[in-house]
This record gives C-alpha cells, structure tokens and sequence, in this order.
C-alpha cells in the first residue's frame, strides 16, 4: 500500500527493520526471516513490489549498484515511519494488556 | 526439442488463481508454456511434470529486466511477456518461496488496472447508451423488413460494441472482487477450479470474434456492390 503515514502492512514493516543496516535483495530476503525469527518467509515479488515502492515514497535509497544487486538503506524519512509505526504497536500492546490485565 | 501445441488462452487474466491453476494441470500433462499470443497460447510437449505459474503485474518497461533478474536469482524463470503482465514458472519445490507472500501488498499492484478498467467500462457504457439512444429514436418496424447490407453491418457493429461493454464491465467486476479478497487477506487460490470458466469466456470470445469477422466481410460486400 503507498504509504501514508496509516498502518504498515507486515511486509513494510519488516524490511523497514531489516534495512536499518544497509542490505541488499536476497539477503533482505534471510534478513527479513531472521529478524521475524524464522515467522516470515518472504516472496521475491512481495520484496521487489515493496522496494520499488518505498523508493518511490523516499523512504529508502539506493546506495550502491553492482551489475544486478542493488543496495539500499533507510533515509531519515524511512525512520521516521519506523518509529511512528512502532510506537503505534507498542501502544496497541500497551491497551492490551492493561485491558488483559485489568480484567483479572 | 518437443512438438508445440497451440489452445486457445483465457483472456480472464484478472482471475489469476483460474489462469494459474490451467497452466499448472497443462504442466501436468507435459504441455509447458512457451509463449501468449493474440489468440492462443503456445506449449511444448514434453515429460509431464509439475511446474508453478504465477500472473505477475509488470513493474514499468524500466525496470522489467531487473524484476525479471530478480525472480530468477529467488527461482522463479520468466516464461512470457505480454502487455502489462508476466508468467514466471518454477518447479514444485519447498526451497522456493512463494512469489507473493503478503496478499495486501498484491491488491495494491492491482489498483492501477482496476481504475483502468473502470474508466473503460463507463466510456463503453456512454457509447453503447448514445447508440441505443439513436436506434430508438430511429425505430422504424418497416426497417427491419428492408434491412439492406449497410443496416446488417450497423446492427452487428452495435451486438459488438454492446458484447464488448458487457466484457470490460465482467472484468471489471472479477478485478474489484479479486482485490477485495486479497485486501481482506485471502491469497489467491493457486490451485481455483478452471474448467467451466475458462470454456464460457472462450465460447464468448468466439462468438464477438465470429461477429467481428462477418461486420467485415458484410462491409466489405456492401463496397463492391455499390
């Protein structure tokens, strides 16, 4: 989804935190997998889609180009929507267990 | 190098789990795909094995060959291009993810063609109102019964405009519902029942093509009559 300051999807928000270090496509890919711990296996045209478009919305650049593997990292924008996004959960985690908890 | 064997291809491409699924059992029957054309598409005879087709949209001219280096590089081989979608295909095979993993991600691909189609559905629906407007006014129970070469060619000219009209607006419809399902989180069903759906849009295409031809040929009689 182009991003718009609402929700991420999933997929956004794990290769956001995958790129907080520089990565590149297939790496991104065991990157993403490791930091869900071993949750998300992600496609090829899910990443691709994803990349393309993040580019676009400048959350990410392109930092190094090597014949077909293209490098990319955060920009400040790109954190930004990060951290938006996660505080955005840790809230949502926050309500839950006050709700959870206060229903004992 | 084995023979190749030539059917006529879905033009559904909007019911993508349908479109896959025939690829996939023509696979098992040792037809492998090799190309799209206007009407058919073209396979190889060989060994029957199980391979996975995946619809794909294009990512821009741009950046084509890189989206299709890319595939390859995660196991998933360009079969065809044609217009703004791909085939790529990949043995069955656990250490293969995927294509798509995250369906929201690939209702938003979709967006674009689902506007599209829109536009082009209303534009068909303006037309063929205009038309039926004019045949109204125009009635005449007399006409019907001195119906000349010009009034046939008019007549089949106006089944077809309405034909086409009723086909951009049935893809339109399958493209909004296909987004809406995977807006809600149903992947695309890989292996979705092709049988009935693919032979009626067929027998359909057949049909608009079959009166395409004689508006033509009626047309090109009226020329040499008069």
């Amino acid at each position: 989804m182009a991003y718009k300051d609402g929700p991420m999807t999933e997929a956004m928000y794990y290769i956001l935190l995958s790129l907080l270090r520089p990565n590149h496509g297939y790496q991104l890919m065991q990157s993403v997998n490791e930091v869900s711990d071993g949750r998300i296996k992600m496609g090829p045209g899910t990443l691709y889609g994803i990349l393309s478009r993040m580019e676009k919305n400048a959350l990410i650049v392109l930092i190094e180009k090597e014949s077909t593997k293209k490098t990319y990292k955060l920009t400040k924008e790109g954190r930004k929507a990060l951290n938006k996004e996660f505080d955005r959960l840790n809230a949502m985690v926050e309500d839950t267990v006050r709700e959870l908890e206060g229903g004992k | 190098m084995g023979k190749f064997v030539y059917k006529l291809r879905p033009t559904d491409y909007y019911k993508m789990g349908q479109f896959e699924s025939w690829l996939y059992d023509m696979s098992a029957q040792g037809l492998h795909l090799k190309k799209f054309g206007l009407l058919l598409a073209k396979f190889e005879k060989n060994e029957p094995e199980f391979i996975r087709y995946r619809l794909d949209i294009n990512s821009g001219k741009k950046y084509l060959a890189e989206q299709d280096i890319f595939y390859a590089q995660n196991g998933w081989d360009l079969v065809t291009h044609y217009g703004d979608f791909s085939i790529y295909a990949s043995p069955e095979s656990e250490d293969i993810p995927e294509l798509h993993t995250d369906p929201v991600e690939q209702a938003d691909s979709l967006k674009k063609f689902e506007f599209q189609q829109g536009i082009l559905t209303v534009l068909s629906l303006i037309v063929n109102s205009l038309l039926a407007y004019s045949f109204y006014r125009s009635w005449d129970t007399q006409q019907l019964m001195d119906m000349g070469f010009n009034d046939w060619s008019e007549l089949l000219l106006s089944i077809m405009l309405l034909s086409m009209c009723i086909g951009f607006a049935i893809d339109w419809y399958k493209l909004w519902s296909t987004r809406k399902k995977l807006l809600a989180g149903t992947a695309i069903n890989h292996q979705a029942p092709w049988k009935t759906a693919i032979y009626l849009r067929n027998s359909y295409n057949v049909i608009v093509l079959a009166i395409a031809i004689t508006m033509i040929i009626i047309s090109i009689l009226s020329i040499y009559r008069y």
